[in-house]
């Protein structure tokens, strides 16, 4: 075990939580250096919880845990930065949901992951001041990379050629780009666009900060999400539950796009 | 229960309508599955003059809330929000931010 003493400091980023019992909560943390941890929160749903406040998902917390039979407990937390803006805003909301159900996807329990972390704490704080559209593709990839799944872009996944413009499919099964002389017998091998590939070769090799400058058209976005969708599905062999429900929000949200006219009284 | 913790209250004398849950895509729940076409059909055949959100202000409750504001703001004309602040008997020093900075924002005179 990476940390033998029973009670420990630790930051973490939530990623869920579930009730439990009366008035307790299980939550899924993602810290720096213990990687993914579940704990149970005594009391959190109560009014005068002292902590229920400081552990919403998505919150970037300081926690104090203690290290129990089968699962950890909490038994002091200090919000250190709740991403508020995200709160509010059902688009931002949704994707932040999305990187945060993605990260609980491809990790294993207790198995740290520094840069993972980092990843999904810079791409919350720049969600919460206002991304571009391609913000949510550029985590994706990352992810991928951090957790060593990085895509192959520029040659061939079978026959290692390298990819020209004109001669070029994509296989999410093999995890990247394919050329058209190949037939492997794989379930899946999707068409893409010469566009497409250089906007992820893009997303893959530059920092945050060059692709923020980056606003991208709806349908490129709509094809990058495509791509990404299917090697994350195919690297976890199963769909995740989220991810449709996430897909429901993000249509619906286009579909009412526009004012509305009414503001919400709070 | 959380019609019991209204009722109790005494201050509201209007109707109700059940959601049967929150939106929560990490338990697989989306709008679909909570009765928010119902509340729709309510609204069109009734003259309702405001409608107020009650979901809890949790991550799930806020989201649930958002959607139905986008979706019904066309058909009520004054959709309204649970206030959020401090509790009875609470302490300031235990407060999270996003609390004490709602009840903030939410003051009033006395």
């Amino acid at each position: 075990m990476a940390n033998p003493q029973r009670i420990y400091k630790t930051e973490a980023i939530i990623l869920k939580h579930f009730p439990l019992g009366e008035a307790d909560y299980i939550i899924t943390l993602y810290t720096p250096h213990l990687g993914k941890l579940s704990a149970v929160v005594k009391g959190a749903r109560k009014v005068k919880s002292r902590v229920g406040g400081h552990l919403e998902p998505l919150m970037h917390t300081n926690f104090l845990l203690a290290r129990g039979r089968n699962l950890h407990s909490v038994s002091q937390a200090q919000t250190i930065e709740p991403f508020r803006a995200i709160r509010e805003d059902l688009n931002k909301l949704s994707q932040a949901t999305y990187m945060a159900a993605l990260v609980d996807a491809v990790t294993p329990d207790e198995q740290p992951n520094y840069q993972l972390f980092r990843l999904l704490e810079t791409c919350l704080g720049y969600l919460a001041k206002g991304a571009p559209n391609s913000l949510t593709t550029f985590f994706q990839l990352d992810l991928l990379d951090k957790i060593g799944f990085k895509p192959e872009l520029y040659r061939c996944v079978e026959c290692g050629s390298t990819i020209e413009a004109g001669n070029h499919r994509f296989a999410p099964g093999r995890g990247g780009t394919i050329c058209k002389s190949c037939h492997p017998n794989l379930s899946r091998i999707l068409p893409i666009s010469i566009n497409c590939v250089k906007a992820l070769r893009f997303l893959q090799n530059e920092q945050y900060s060059a692709v923020a400058r980056l606003n991208l058209q709806d349908d490129m976005i709509v094809e990058l999400n495509s791509i990404t969708h299917w090697l994350v599905s195919d690297l976890l062999d199963r769909d995740i539950k989220a991810f449709k429900i996430l897909d429901q929000i993000t249509a619906f949200l286009t579909d009412h796009a526009q004012p509305t006219g009414h503001e919400l009284t709070i | 229960m959380d019609i019991l913790s209204l009722e109790r209250t005494k201050a509201y004398k209007g109707l109700y309508h059940v959601l049967h849950g929150t939106i929560s895509p990490a338990s697989g729940i989306g709008p679909e599955n909570l009765k928010i076409r119902e509340l729709l059909e309510r609204l069109k055949q009734n003259n309702v003059t405001e409608l107020i959100l009650a979901t809890n202000p949790s991550l799930e409750g806020e989201s649930t809330a958002m959607y139905i504001h986008k979706l019904l703001s066309p058909v009520v004309n004054r959709i309204t929000r649970l206030a959020r602040g401090l509790p009875v008997g609470s302490d300031l020093e235990y407060a999270d931010e996003v609390t004490l900075g709602r009840a903030l924002e939410g003051r009033q005179e006395i």
